[in-house]
């Protein structure tokens, strides 16, 4: 109960942050940003032709106005038509967003799995080979270009000069229609090719965070193994691995849990340009990539409103997940 | 004479000082070099010295917390630094640490219920259902109500967290304990409860303390014999009385003279010493506190001074000096 109220007062909170927001990206996306009058018309076209444009495109609106018609997008979550299919905003992301999900989401809890695995390892040897090996296999992750990394894995796992496992680009399609076959049978159907299509992105997502999570992770999981309970419990004797879990791990996870709980907007709708674009996956960060190549504003409006907004939503969330997992934070301030 | 529960014999912990191209040992830091004392059962033995000067590195390195570069520490007949992990976990029963840091020693996730029962359920100590009871016994022994049992570390002030850190140590019915100053992270009002209940325990448990603190007069209350650690050695040990009222070595007077005094017309002789611990990386020749010695002779920075007995013809006296000056 005093947690709901705690996040409600939070939400409260929010919404000056989120008027700041909307309101920076308008600015950004809006008042200075694609004018399409020119690609639209032909070369030589007439001053009323432009103003007929310009009007029609809602350009020669004063700034408040224009502001006025942002927000109410914005609040409505409608942002109209994609200006070059004419397909509805809200459909394409709705195709797109679950997407991006399936395919960041096996790559995000390894990544943060694998990181904090690795990150106890290295803190519980730290100082000595482990360690140092570990950290230094982090700096080479980190120092490595994404797009580097993407087209050795691509060679090496998709094409013929390396594994040839997997296809290179594409996404699911739906199953052929054979009216004999079984839920299970779809179901495997759906699972073989999920995999095949997102293995290698995945394994390309998790070496580039990989080292990021690892090295955060470690420092962190340091800091708390110097503390003087955890000298205190050694000295009555609690195994290193009580100690590891109990008094370490437990108190890392403040600002583990942050820093995993930041990053969630990305997983669920900014998703990853490079990632999706090559590979050719159907998701939020191709949808993106496409929008502001093609100078699609509507598209390019939602998604950076919306992770914007699932930005501060994360925020709020990690202080509601810090009261409930840290004991010394009060309800009332 | 008593029992000796605590013996440690020509104790040593160096550092490694790393440094070089290869980031090779280059040298060592040396924080305890050569200590030697005992402590007989039921009694204090109060550390006394400056910050850096090895007091803190050389309680924990009795308890096995810290790397032992070489010498013995005999608790209760068993040679500590050459246990097993078995026979260190069960000599761990028999010898606990207090923290200075009230605020650091617990963790703040756990209710003190669960702070204080952990080393039961570390070591099984008892029935699972009467551990409850026992939490509850070290509490009251340590003058904390029951009711504060589910509460967490952040809602106490610095002396009550302290008392929790004391229940804890208690929790295992130690023999001996070793006190890293415990109290100079309190009010002074707080500072002489603490104490007092550290002095009642010992009454009443027949515990062993290792009391350390650069305080002197916090020391003076509480312990049966004293020890003055300057630079990773003892330069003076005596019984706590004698010690106050006739201190051989410069430094032991030095300290008791910064004591402050309550008398206004005291006759205060000045020989307060300048100077900070010299550098562990180029230590003095001789006597190390010969370059802040008001009394240094052209002998000190030759050759060290062993700690011997002052009188000379009495070899059983336990008053003992590191200094050419005896």
């Amino acid at each position: 109960m005093e947690t709901l109220q705690y996040a409600i007062r939070k939400l409260i909170y929010a919404i000056p942050l989120l008027f700041g927001v909307t309101f920076l990206s308008f600015i950004l996306m809006v008042h200075f940003g694609p004018d399409l009058t020119y690609s639209i018309l032909p070369k030589s076209a007439t001053q009323e032709q432009i103003e007929e444009i310009r009007a029609e495109l809602g350009y020669d609106l004063p700034f408040l106005q224009r502001y006025g018609k942002f927000m109410k997008e914005v609040v409505t979550l409608d942002f109209g038509s994609s200006t070059s299919s004419g397909e509805k905003v809200s459909s394409i992301l709705k195709k797109a967003v679950p997407v991006s999900f399936l395919v960041a989401l096996p790559a995000f809890i390894l990544a943060n799995l694998l990181g904090i695995l690795l990150a106890l390892y290295a803190a519980n040897h730290r100082g000595r080979f482990p360690d140092k090996a570990v950290m230094v296999l982090a700096a080479i992750g980190m120092s490595i270009s994404y797009l580097m990394v993407v087209i050795a894995f691509q060679l090496i796992f998709c094409t013929s000069y390396g594994l040839n496992w997997f296809p290179v680009q594409g996404w699911v399609e739906p199953p052929p229609d054979y009216p004999d076959a079984t839920a299970g049978e779809i179901f495997y159907y759906y699972w073989y090719y999920y995999w095949s299509y997102v293995a290698v992105p995945t394994l390309a997502s998790i070496f580039v965070a990989l080292g990021y999570n690892t090295r955060f992770f470690r420092a962190v999981i340091v800091e708390e193994l110097n503390r003087d309970y955890v000298r205190t419990a050694r000295a009555y004797g609690v195994r290193n691995r009580k100690i590891m879990m109990k008094h370490v791990l437990k108190n890392a996870m403040i600002p583990i849990s942050t820093r995993i709980i930041i990053t969630l907007p990305f997983v669920v709708i900014a998703g990853n340009l490079v990632v999706e674009k090559f590979f050719g996956i159907p998701g939020v960060g191709l949808v993106t990539y496409d929008a502001i190549t093609n100078g699609d504003l509507p598209i390019v409006k939602a998604v950076v409103t919306c992770t914007a907004v699932l930005y501060v939503l994360a925020l709020i969330l990690t202080d509601i997940v810090y009261k409930i997992i840290d004991p010394r934070i009060s309800y009332s301030k | 004479m008593e029992e000796t529960l605590v013996q440690v014999k020509d104790l040593r912990t160096y550092y490694p000082i790393k440094g070089g191209l290869l980031n090779r040992r280059v040298a060592d830091l040396k924080a305890v070099n050569g200590v030697s004392l005992d402590i007989p059962t039921g009694q204090t033995f109060g550390l006394v010295g400056e910050s850096g000067c090895g007091k803190s590195t050389f309680g924990r390195s009795l308890l096995r917390l810290q790397k032992v570069t070489s010498g013995e520490v005999i608790i209760d007949g068993e040679n500590i630094l050459s246990l097993d992990r078995a026979g260190l976990m069960k000599a761990r029963k028999d010898m606990q640490i207090i923290f200075q840091d009230p605020y650091g020693s617990l963790n703040p996730r756990m209710t003190v219920r669960e702070i204080v029962r952990e080393p039961l359920d570390t070591h099984k100590i008892g029935a699972k259902a009467d551990r409850n009871g026992e939490v509850m016994r070290l509490l009251e022994v340590c003058g904390l109500r029951q009711t504060v049992a589910d509460r967490y570390p952040h809602e106490f002030s610095g002396g009550q967290r302290q008392r929790v850190g004391i229940a804890r140590a208690l929790a295992l019915k130690p023999k001996f304990i070793v006190a890293d100053e415990p109290v100079s992270a309190l009010d002074v009002s707080v500072q002489s409860q603490i104490l007092n209940l550290i002095g009642d325990l010992q009454e009443e448990f027949g515990i062993s303390f290792l009391f350390i603190s650069h305080d002197l007069a916090v020391v003076q209350h509480i312990s049966h014999e004293v020890g003055v650690m300057y630079f990773g050695k003892l330069v003076e040990r005596a019984p706590a009385e004698e010690l106050y009222s006739s201190p051989k070595h410069p430094y032991t007077k030095t300290l008791l003279e910064a004591i402050p005094q309550p008398d206004p017309t005291r006759n205060r002789t000045e020989v307060l010493v300048g100077g900070d611990i010299p550098s562990h990386l180029d230590p003095p020749k001789g006597c190390p506190f010969q370059p802040r010695c008001p009394v240094a002779m052209p002998e000190c920075a030759e050759r060290e001074p062993e700690l011997k007995p002052v009188d000379s013809d009495d070899c059983s006296s336990r008053h003992q000096v590191s200094c050419w000056l005896y």
